[in-house]
This record gives structure tokens, sequence and C-alpha cells, in this order.
């Protein structure tokens, strides 16, 4: 598995664990590009809240088992 | 299984029942997603009494979200009303404004339940919203109302 796949838990982790503010969707998009690939902006703005938070929680459970294997 | 919850993880529109009326409420997208969490963040401050953390920015917040929820959901609405009142011979700039005071004088009229279908259909939970703390909620809503229509006068 690639580092950059085991850095997205820190990554969203970081963004949600943070205040909001102004730079959480360019990192909540970093994280999902690194994982889904190249997704234009506007089409990223535009996913459903519940849709976002769905796949954000599966994100997390994908990196807690990457870093649980590699102990 | 309520049918509801997964329409909601679809981010479908769920069935949401105001006085006598029904109404389908889409979620918002991320986009709107750093709004929501500063009034969760406010909210989420004092958990006994939630709705004294909202100051007038907060709850301006979320009467802007409740209005892009309702807009979203009914996208031609405010249209169709626009061109019904042209029609009728009500000047464009006219018909703007009174869809708009029309939309604005519903959310005043039902911000509660209207907030918990935000939360709700958002897939964030409801806020618990303290009865005794609506009144003043209340005051800060009438008082944006009066500052938009004297805006709008």
């Amino acid at each position: 598995m690639p580092e950059t796949k085991k850095s997205v838990n820190e990554i969203i982790t970081r963004a949600f664990a943070k205040k909001p503010r102004s730079d959480f969707l360019i990192q909540a998009h970093h994280a999902f590009m690194i994982n889904y690939g190249w997704i234009p902006l506007e089409e990223f703005k535009n996913l459903p809240i519940p849709t976002f938070l769905n796949l954000s929680e599966q994100l997390k459970k994908m990196a807690d088992e990457i870093n649980r294997k590699s102990r | 299984m309520d049918i509801e919850k997964l329409k909601s993880h679809l981010g479908k529109a769920r069935e949401y029942k105001i006085g006598k009326d029904t109404f389908y409420f889409k979620p918002l997208t991320v986009e709107y997603l750093p709004e929501m969490f500063s009034i969760i963040n406010k909210l989420s401050i004092n958990t006994e009494a939630p709705l004294s953390n909202l100051d007038k920015e907060s709850v301006s917040t979320l009467t802007n979200l409740v209005r892009v929820m309702i807009k979203k959901s009914y996208p031609n609405m405010e249209r169709d009303y626009i061109e019904k009142l042209t029609k009728e011979g009500v000047s464009e700039e006219e018909a703007k404004r009174e869809a708009q005071n029309t939309i604005d004088e519903f959310i005043f009229a039902n911000f509660f339940p209207l907030v918990t279908a935000l939360f709700e259909v958002n897939d964030l939970g409801a806020p618990k919203l303290e009865t005794s703390k609506m009144s003043s909620l209340r005051a800060h809503m009438e008082q944006l109302k009066k500052a938009k229509e004297a805006k709008n006068a």
C-alpha cells in the first residue's frame, strides 16, 4: 500500500479535529482525491453531506485497518 | 427499519410534516459543511442549553442554511411563483421580493421543525432544542426580520 494511503486517516482526523476553517474543504477534497483519484472541485462541493460523511467513515475504517495490519 | 433512514444515506429527500402539509427536504452539499460544523460547535459548547450559545450571527447562518435546504429541495418553487406574479402584472423586482419574503416568513414561522429537519436530513443529529431558550432565539429572529424589512423598504 502506498505511503500516501496510510496518511489518509491522519488527514481526515486532522481536518475533523480542527475547528471549522475555510481550508476544511481543501483538506477534505485532498484526502478524497488521494483515495478516489481526481475529483473536480465542483463535483466534490456538490456531494450530499450524508454521502460525504459515509465515505469519510469508510476511509477512516480502511486507514485504521491498514494501520492495524502494519503494526 | 425506517425507509426514511435509508434515503438520508443516499442523499435523497426525506419526508417531514409541518402542520398538515408534507414536505420533502434534501440534504445540503459539502460546500455548506463548514457552516454546519460551525453551528454544531456552538450548540455543543453548552449541551445543557445549546441555544444559549447561538449569537445573532449563528442564527443568521442557521436561517440561511434552512433557506438553502428549502431552495435545494424545491428548486423551481421561487421561479414559478415569480412567473405567476409577473403574469398577474406584478413587476419582476416586486415579484422577486414577494417570493423571498414568503420563503422567509415560512422559515420564521416554522423555524424549529425546519432546523430539526436540517440536522436530521444531513445525518448530523438533531440538536437538543431547549424550549425555554426558544423565546430568546425568536426575539433574535424578529430583529433579523425587521432589519430585512427595513432594508427592503
